[in-house]
């Protein structure tokens, strides 16, 4: 028996030119679409580089994250309609009132209106420099998931942790200790 | 005589106005007004701590809040488009509920379109591409290369019964 090979027809294996572009097109959107899945799911923000803003303070001084280089800084988001804030407030204004020499101290007002922020401030007795997030450009920065949230950077301009939620006097005495023991 | 007809007057007059008070009010149609209201702004920007609310419906205290600035603003002469840009600079682009058409952000209008018509322009071209019955001069099987490749196979089987 001999073997005998037979050719078979071809059945158009050559891929249509749109191909290319729809492939192009079906792979920018599923980048898109990554994109954005890492940009939501990139977390709390609990250690690196602090990013670097200028906060224009309620007193009207311009304050440069970057140029307090040297000096630890805690920063400190929260808003007048935020019930938690009122729980920390006074501790951070007393802490500040003792280690302002050593350590400065920073206000973010999230999502607010000046009237009430400035009222809020009063209420409390706040000394230490706060201002506006214009644009929650800050807030976006830090990645903040609410407030209050307080963030503790060392000497270096890197962050050191997060606390979020209120702050309760012996977690901020801890990272007051740790801030000036570096 | 008359004893027996009361009830029915007084049922008559009870009924006559309830009717009337029952009727609908009328209604007038009104000129329209090109001043805009604190909702007409409100209703175009987003609550910035909740996800698809706009701050005309939204309950939060920041949203009382910045209806009470629309308010003082459209007050003082401002129009919308000046509140809407102060809410930007304020809370950021995300009071727009629309990606801006700078930088970065321009992909997202830009990429729906451009896969929009991908998809339509490969639709097209699939369905241009399809044999259609009106085009199909011939009939099945008429095809050269498929009858010399039956040949072939036929020649083959023949060889094989021998």
């Amino acid at each position: 028996m001999t073997t005998q090979t037979i050719d078979r027809p071809t059945l158009g294996t050559q891929r249509p030119w749109w191909m290319l572009p729809a492939l192009v097109v079906v792979l920018s959107v599923l980048g898109l679409l990554a994109y954005g899945l890492m940009a939501r799911g990139r977390g709390q923000l609990v250690d690196g580089p602090a990013p670097d803003f200028t906060l224009q303070s309620f007193a009207g001084e311009p304050v440069t994250l970057s140029e307090l280089r040297g000096q630890p800084v805690i920063l400190n988001f929260w808003a007048s309609w935020c019930r938690e804030c009122d729980k920390e407030m006074r501790l951070l204004e007393s802490s500040y009132q003792r280690y302002q020499d050593e350590i400065v101290f920073l206000g973010i007002d999230y999502i607010d209106t000046e009237d009430k922020a400035r009222a809020y401030l009063e209420q409390y007795g706040i000394t230490y420099p706060n201002g506006p997030d214009l644009g929650s450009r800050i807030a976006n920065d830090y990645r903040i998931k609410g407030v209050p949230e307080t963030f503790f950077i060392g000497k270096d301009g890197t962050v050191r942790g997060v606390h979020i939620g209120p702050l309760a006097q012996a977690d901020l005495e801890a990272w007051i200790e740790q801030l000036r023991n570096e | 005589m008359n004893d027996f007809r009361q009830p029915h007057l007084f049922l008559t007059l009870l009924l006559l106005s309830a009717l009337w008070f029952g009727l609908p009010t009328p209604t007038y149609a009104q000129e329209p007004s090109d001043t805009p209201t604190v909702n007409d702004v409100a209703g175009d920007l987003y609550c910035p701590l909740c996800t698809g609310q706009t701050v005309d419906v939204c309950a939060l205290e920041v949203c009382a809040d910045m209806r009470q600035i629309i308010a003082e603003r459209l007050a003082a002469g401002e129009s919308p488009e000046q509140i809407k840009a102060h809410f930007v600079e304020q809370y950021g682009p995300q009071v727009l509920g629309k990606p801006s058409t700078e930088g970065f952000h321009l992909t997202a209008w830009v990429i729906p379109f451009i896969a929009l018509g991908g998809a339509a322009m490969a639709l097209f071209l699939w369905l241009r591409g399809r044999p259609t019955p009106a085009r199909a001069t011939h009939p099945i099987g008429s095809d050269p290369s498929a009858d010399a490749y039956h040949a072939q196979l036929d020649r083959a089987l023949e060889r094989l019964d021998d």
